[in-house]
């Protein structure tokens, strides 16, 4: 598992629901890419995407082709209510056809992506002594997070939630980890690696069910406590 | 709520089926107070094998309203579930046979041949309502009860008797076994997810609450939790989605433990982070709680009961909209003048 290097870059917050019991988490996600600047899909991984990013691969994975022009127009009617903005009828068009270029550039820079990292932030548990494990609650079976972008909100949901879940870990190191985790809330992030297993549309966006491949448990100083790597079906 | 859950009645009436199980009513109804009767896999009633009896049409078809009373379809006695045996070492999971897994047919066939008496109700909506106008068949309640006649039912209103009961199913009276199941899934492609089931003692045959303990213990082994209150005793047993007992450091055992209601009529809640949930209920006989009134039990798998509901709602909308194209095609399409 490559080591994370998004630690430092500005963090955003998500809202992880829980499916049916109401749970509200709060999970961090590195906002390394911005609309301008597509998160690279060089080596099919995308590291930190932001949600327009996570909207761009949900439409390459379900082979759905994004309104462009569209979106397009929307941006720069925005753009054109702006105080002392330089738009207007007359060079309208000519910023239509710039945006929609900016968008198909971004659009094909998502293209191919088959991993997402994501640093996220949760809890570590009690330590389970009669299995030998920690639950790292941002794996809760029935957690999705949830990425709003243009109007659509984009769900990514694990499909092995509970091999995540579960961090096998024996006793002694457990003891060392608690002892650096520290008292109180117990908070932890976690870098991790998601594969993506396919995408279907909803009703206002869509859903990206991923696969969790690995992850690394640090500290909430980033200090690193362990890598799990999770075992294919 | 009559007016969104509409009942759909598939009542197999005392006289529609005869043959399937004609000398094991016995077995069907005198040994199921012992919950352990059933055993862990062991079929609880043993009809004459390959005897075939018409019963209704429950479970052949996609029902509609005022579709299917009285059709006849055979059901096969003893059943073969259409799901494979439970694996070895896996946690008991049924009630009277019937588990999470099973078909719609599957939950027909065992209970009509357990006992050809019963009568199956089938309600088209439970927890999902959004069903963009297709039939489902999402609660099926078996009882032992008679329906209510209009006039049992102005009687009991009159006298505030409280003896014809049914919620969103047709009412019946003298009630004592009574089984309900939920299912998710399009028309005929039901698949059972949750398994509640409460049995009522006459006076004179009550059991000790001791010996259905033991009942309990014997089939779904000892407890994980049990509690007493309010002239009840519950017990749970409460496995994780790897099949596990739950851990008492399993952060989800608070939301998993006692979240289904033993009883049907109770108040329920599952989640993705809970696998396997047994819960049972006796309900103590208030001059002797050394006597049981009642006993119920319920069984669901409850992570895959909400990913099977997510597929279900997910079935709809794909099946509404094919609906909607075949009525494009079929429309008669007449030139419209502008």
């Amino acid at each position: 598992m490559r080591s994370a290097t998004f630690l430092t870059v500005t963090t955003k917050i998500l809202i992880l629901v829980g499916l049916s019991v109401g749970l509200s988490l709060r999970a961090t996600s590195a906002a390394a890419a911005t609309p301008d600047e597509p998160a690279s899909a060089a080596g099919r991984e995308v590291t930190a995407p932001d949600a327009e990013t996570i909207g761009w691969i949900f439409y390459d994975r379900a082979g759905l082709t994004p309104p462009l022009e569209d979106w397009a127009r929307k941006d720069v009617e925005r753009a054109s209510r702006e105080y002392k903005s330089p738009i207007n009828e007359f060079n309208r068009d000519e910023y239509v056809e710039n945006a929609k270029a900016r968008l198909a550039k971004q659009f094909a820079a998502a293209k191919g992506v088959s991993e997402i990292r994501l640093e996220l932030s949760g809890q570590l548990s009690d330590y389970d002594t009669e299995y030998e494990e920690f639950y790292i609650d941002v794996f809760k079976p029935g957690s999705f997070l949830s990425f709003k972008s243009r109007d659509e909100t984009f769900t990514l949901k694990l499909t092995n939630a509970m091999a995540a879940y579960t961090w096998k870990v024996p006793k002694e190191q457990a003891m060392k980890i608690v002892q650096r985790v520290g008292s109180g809330w117990r908070s932890v992030k976690v870098s991790a690696q998601f594969r993506i297993v396919d995408a279907s549309p909803t009703n206002g966006g869509g859903t990206l069910n991923m696969e969790a491949v690995g992850y690394t448990v640090l500290s909430s100083s980033g200090v690193p406590l362990g890598t799990v790597e999770i075992a294919k079906k | 709520m009559k007016d969104r859950f509409s009942t759909m009645a598939l009542v197999l009436g005392l006289g529609m089926i005869a043959a399937c199980s004609s000398g094991d009513s016995s077995t069907g109804h005198t040994t199921e107070v012992a919950v352990a009767a059933a055993g862990a896999g062991a079929p609880s009633a043993k009809p004459r094998a390959e005897e075939t009896a018409p019963a209704g049409q429950a479970g052949s078809k996609p029902l509609a309203p005022g579709e299917g009373e009285g059709t006849t379809m055979p059901v096969k006695c003893p059943p073969e579930p259409s799901v494979p045996p439970r694996a070895d070492g896996a946690p008991t999971d049924d009630i009277l046979d019937l588990r999470p897994g099973m078909s719609f047919d599957d939950v027909v066939a065992i209970s009509l041949c357990r006992d050809p008496k019963l009568r199956v109700d089938v309600d088209d909506r439970w927890h999902v309502s959004d069903t963009h106008g297709i039939e489902t068949r999402q609660i099926v309640r078996v009882s032992d009860g008679e329906e209510c006649s209009g006039q049992d039912i102005v009687a009991d209103m009159r006298n505030s008797s409280d003896i014809c009961s049914g919620g969103d199913f047709k009412a019946v009276k003298n009630a004592t076994d009574q089984i309900f199941v939920a299912f998710n899934g399009v028309p005929e492609k039901e698949v059972a997810g949750a398994i509640w089931r409460s049995r009522t003692f006459a006076k004179d045959a009550r059991p000790t609450v001791a010996d259905l303990q033991k009942s309990l213990a014997e089939k779904y082994g000892e407890p994980h939790e049990t509690r007493e209150r309010n002239s009840e005793l519950e017990l749970a047993w409460t496995y994780d989605p790897l099949g596990r007992r739950m851990s008492k450091s399993n952060p989800a055992l608070q939301d998993c433990r006692f979240s289904v209601s033993a009883s049907y009529a109770g108040r329920h809640r599952w989640s993705a982070d809970c696998g396997l949930t047994i819960n049972a209920r006796i309900d103590l006989d208030r001059q002797n709680p050394l006597l049981a009134d009642a006993l119920h039990v319920a069984v669901m798998q409850q992570k895959e009961f909400i990913e099977g509901t997510e597929r279900f709602e997910e079935d709809l909308r794909t099946e509404s909209r094919r609906q909607n194209e075949m009525e494009a095609e079929k429309a008669v399409k007449p030139e419209v003048k502008l």
